[in-house]
């Protein structure tokens, strides 16, 4: 190296020392402090309460930009909002100094050597630490969701509005001690005021359904596995709701298999019944594999089972899914279902038909870009019973539909949404494609809005567009209020143009864990024909 | 003094590889500060948008273990499809994508007339106004294919209660297209575009008017649309006495149906119109 090299590194380094030293006094007496890494949404800085900052500061960039605090230590702090490393902000004035307290002098060696003793003898109750068989904190705890919630539906030229009042309630996995859990899933309901005519339960403007009410023991750790009650069997796919119960052997690693049988409840009203009833065997395996191997994760589900109910009658059924994560990039799930009538017993079965073949998939090729599609096709296995009494065969049907989403920045997401669906029995079908562009953060972390527009053709061709927008407290309150105009051809004797408003206001109570929610909604449509 | 200064603090400096590992965590490469916070190692903070599945709604205040279990392991593969972690209630139907409908901060449908359009029947008129039970009366399975997009399908019950009525649709001939005449808002009010090559109804002085405005029965008819009932009667609205006093200057004038239809019948495609002085 020659002399003229070092001398030009030394003063260089010189320099870089220098200037360190120089910033580093600027900031202790300009009290400017900076942004020392940044993820897309939190910025981590080099200042803390001691350089006097606080929860919910703003700060400002002196480039652009600013954000607000989220945790503060002594030294450090995260704060929310978009900058870059580097960033600089002017750090608040100091606090004043707290008068220094000076301890009292230490006790003598032989005061601490007799209240040691006096420590030493006393009895305590030991303490015992058990981690809950099954999962850590979420599982010991489970969660309570209950929520009320007001609906009105309406449109202009029609014979009246539905109004309907109702309360929800779930509980999941709620530890009843012994490792034994609660499961509840219920909703009242209460017309007060319906319009002719009615299809749905006409007589009974009040309403009780209960899709669940069961205790469970399913260890994470292997063994016995059961549930009692009206059980919505685990993971059996396509399993009816039954009041019975299930029963199961679970490997470590969550696979599991048993069997599960009881009666089938009414489809309609959810009442108990002793006419209907199902029984069969099911298995879930479910594997975890290298995080950098092709298939990360994989889960197949199986059931046969012996069904009778009120819509479908007496069948033997067997269903399979398989769901897939292929590399970090790919989610994919396939079902299919298999069905064959059973009128006369099991020793009869005829009509074997494919009541449904589904398929999804998510694919995101790059973090910024999502692709999501899925094709079904129903075997017309699901009839509706339309009215009391009567039973409506559902008929055999296809649909699928392929979404992009591109998240162009923090900020804007462009989608198209894209998909067709065919009655087979009448061959009608419809298809659709349309853009919508979402401003996900245009009020910050209180919000955004979204516009969309969709074109569609088939036997009701028509176009809609929809103006939406979302505001919310964090935590405690969303209002998300839309706008929409549809207009469709072919579906009366002139074109439909409509305009629609639905609001929904939403207000969140936390206590402790559990969550509750107040809904509004209603729902008033203009119709210009 | 700088020189030195700089060679202490490149000596003094850890390497990167001497990175203080916490017990549990995976060996690799990690900015602690991603997801801990100086004030301690909890409660932890890490942007989950990195990875692909950008936490919304209730999944923010979701403990790291209800999705990722008991492991440290981060990196290990965690499916994302909504049914991985949500027990399924619809019994299939709809896979594993649960955002189409439901509102990930409570769960609450979104499902509307909007979502519906990407369906085989969107929703129009009252149908855009009415629960969801009223067509899906399933609510065991809460399953909603209801495959049949034609009116009839649905309908059959409003069809056959016009038996015994005015306008009895079976015996009158009515076919059981019900958008071919009505509007989807309520049944009453119905249009019959066919009305038109007999007697012109979508405009000029007759639009709107209703069947039983000019009709004296509907359930006489051969076949809707030909022409040939012979119940209007369009006395009802054009009294004689002042028809009789307008169409003095009209040859061959009578004060009859038959002959008021020979001469009105307001069709444009026809080219007549309808003489001056004739009123509703």
């Amino acid at each position: 190296m020659s002399t003229a090299a070092r001398i030009a590194g030394a003063l260089l380094a010189a320099g870089l020392v220098a200037g360190a030293g120089a910033r580093g006094e600027a900031r202790s007496q300009g009290r400017v402090g900076s942004v020392l890494y940044a993820t897309t949404t939190r910025l981590y800085l080099d200042a803390g309460s001691r350089e006097g900052l606080a929860p919910g500061q703003v700060l400002r960039f002196q480039r652009a930009g600013s954000c607000r605090v989220e945790q503060v230590s002594e030294t450090r702090a995260t704060c929310l909002g978009s900058g870059r490393v580097g960033d600089t902000f002017q750090l608040p004035e100091p606090a004043p100094p707290r008068p220094i307290l000076r301890p009292p002098p230490p006790a003598s060696p032989g005061v601490l050597e007799q209240r040691r003793n006096v420590l030493a003898s006393a009895p305590y109750p030991p303490v015992d630490y058990h981690e809950a068989a099954g999962g850590g904190v979420e599982a010991r705890r489970g969660s309570i969701d209950a929520g009320v919630r007001h609906t009105t539906w309406w449109v202009s030229g029609g014979p009246g509005a539905w109004n309907q009042e109702r309360a929800d309630a779930g509980i999941r996995g709620a530890p009843l001690g012994g490792g034994f859990t609660l499961d509840l899933d219920l909703s009242a309901r209460r017309w007060s005021r319906r319009s002719d005519p009615i299809s749905f339960r006409p007589d009974d403007p009040t309403q009780l359904y209960v899709w669940e009410a069961s205790i469970s023991r399913r260890s994470g750790d292997g063994g016995p596995a059961f549930s009692v009650g009206r059980v919505r069997p685990y993971r059996v796919p396509g399993q009816v709701i039954l009041d019975g119960a299930q029963a199961g052997w679970r490997l470590d690693g969550g696979s599991e298999a048993g069997v599960f049988g009881g009666a089938v409840p009414n489809s309609v009203t959810l009442a108990p019944s002793l006419d209907h009833g199902t029984f069969g065997a099911y298995w879930i395996g479910q594997r975890v594999f290298e995080p950098d191997s092709t298939i990360r994760f994989l889960r197949h589900e199986t059931r046969i089972a012996f069904v009778n109910t009120d819509d479908l009658g007496k069948r033997l059924e067997g269903e399979a899914l398989v769901e897939a994560r292929i590399t970090r990039r790919l989610d994919a799930a396939l079902n299919v279902r298999v069905g064959a009538s059973a009128a006369h017993g099991l020793g009869s079965l005829d009509t074997i038909r494919l009541d449904a073949v589904r398929v999804d998939a998510t694919a995101r090729p790059i973090d910024s870009l999502s692709l999501s599609g899925s094709y079904r096709h129903e075997g017309g296995s699901v009839p509706e019973l339309d009215g009391p009494g009567r039973l409506l065969l559902g008929g055999e049907a296809r649909h699928a539909d392929l979404s992009a989403a591109w998240e162009a920045t923090e900020t804007v997401r462009i989608s198209i949404l894209s998909g067709f669906s065919t009655d087979l029995v009448t061959q009608k079908t419809r298809r659709w494609i349309g853009p919508e562009v979402a401003l996900t953060r245009l009020f910050g972390d209180r919000g955004g809005v979204s516009l969309g527009y969709d074109q569609e053709d088939g036997w009701a061709p028509g176009r809609s567009a929809w103006l939406q927008v979302l505001a919310r407290s964090q935590g405690v309150l969303q209002v998300l209020a839309r706008l929409s105009w549809f207009r469709t051809s072919q579906i009366a004797p002139a074109d439909l143009d409509e305009l629609g408003v639905s609001t929904s206001i939403q207000a969140y109570g936390s206590p402790s864990r559990s969550h509750t929610h107040f809904t509004f909604r209603q729902l008033p449509e203009f119709l210009s024909p | 003094m700088s020189l030195l200064l700089v060679a202490l603090a490149l000596v003094a400096a850890p390497p990167p590889s001497s990175r203080m590992q916490p017990p549990g965590h995976i060996a690799v490469e990690t900015r602690c500060e991603a997801c801990h916070s100086p004030a301690g190692w909890t409660p932890v903070s890490f942007d989950h948008s990195r990875t692909g599945f950008p936490l919304e709604g209730r999944h923010v205040s979701a403990s790291c273990r209800a999705c990722h279990g008991s492991s440290t392991d981060f990196r290990a593969p965690v499916p994302t499809s909504c049914g991985a972690c949500h027990q399924d209630v619809h019994t299939g139907e709809f896979g594993n994508r649960c955002a189409s409908c439901h509102d990930p901060s409570s769960w609450a449908t979104q499902f509307g007339p909007d979502a519906h359009r990407f369906t085989n029947f969107p929703l129009t008129g009252r149908h855009a106004a009415i629960p969801c039970e009223e067509c899906h009366q399933n609510q065991r399975d809460r399953r909603f294919t209801r495959a049949a997009a034609d009116c009839y399908t649905c309908h059959q019950a409003d069809y056959a209660r016009t038996a015994g009525t005015s306008i009895d649709h079976a015996r009158a001939g009515f076919g059981t297209d019900c958008k071919s005449c009505h509007f989807p808002t309520r049944f009453k009010g119905a249009r019959f575009a066919g009305h038109d090559a007999c007697f012109q109804l979508s405009a000029g002085p007759h639009a709107g008017i209703s069947c039983l405005d000019c009709h004296t029965t509907l359930t006489s008819f051969a076949a809707p649309g030909t022409c040939t009932t012979g119940t209007a009667d369009c006395m009802r609205c054009h009294a004689c006495a002042h028809e009789t006093k307008t169409h003095a200057a009209v040859g061959g004038f009578q004060c009859s149906n038959r002959k008021c239809y020979e001469c009105h019948t307001f069709t444009a495609g026809t080219g007549l119109r309808p003489p001056a002085g004739v009123r509703r």
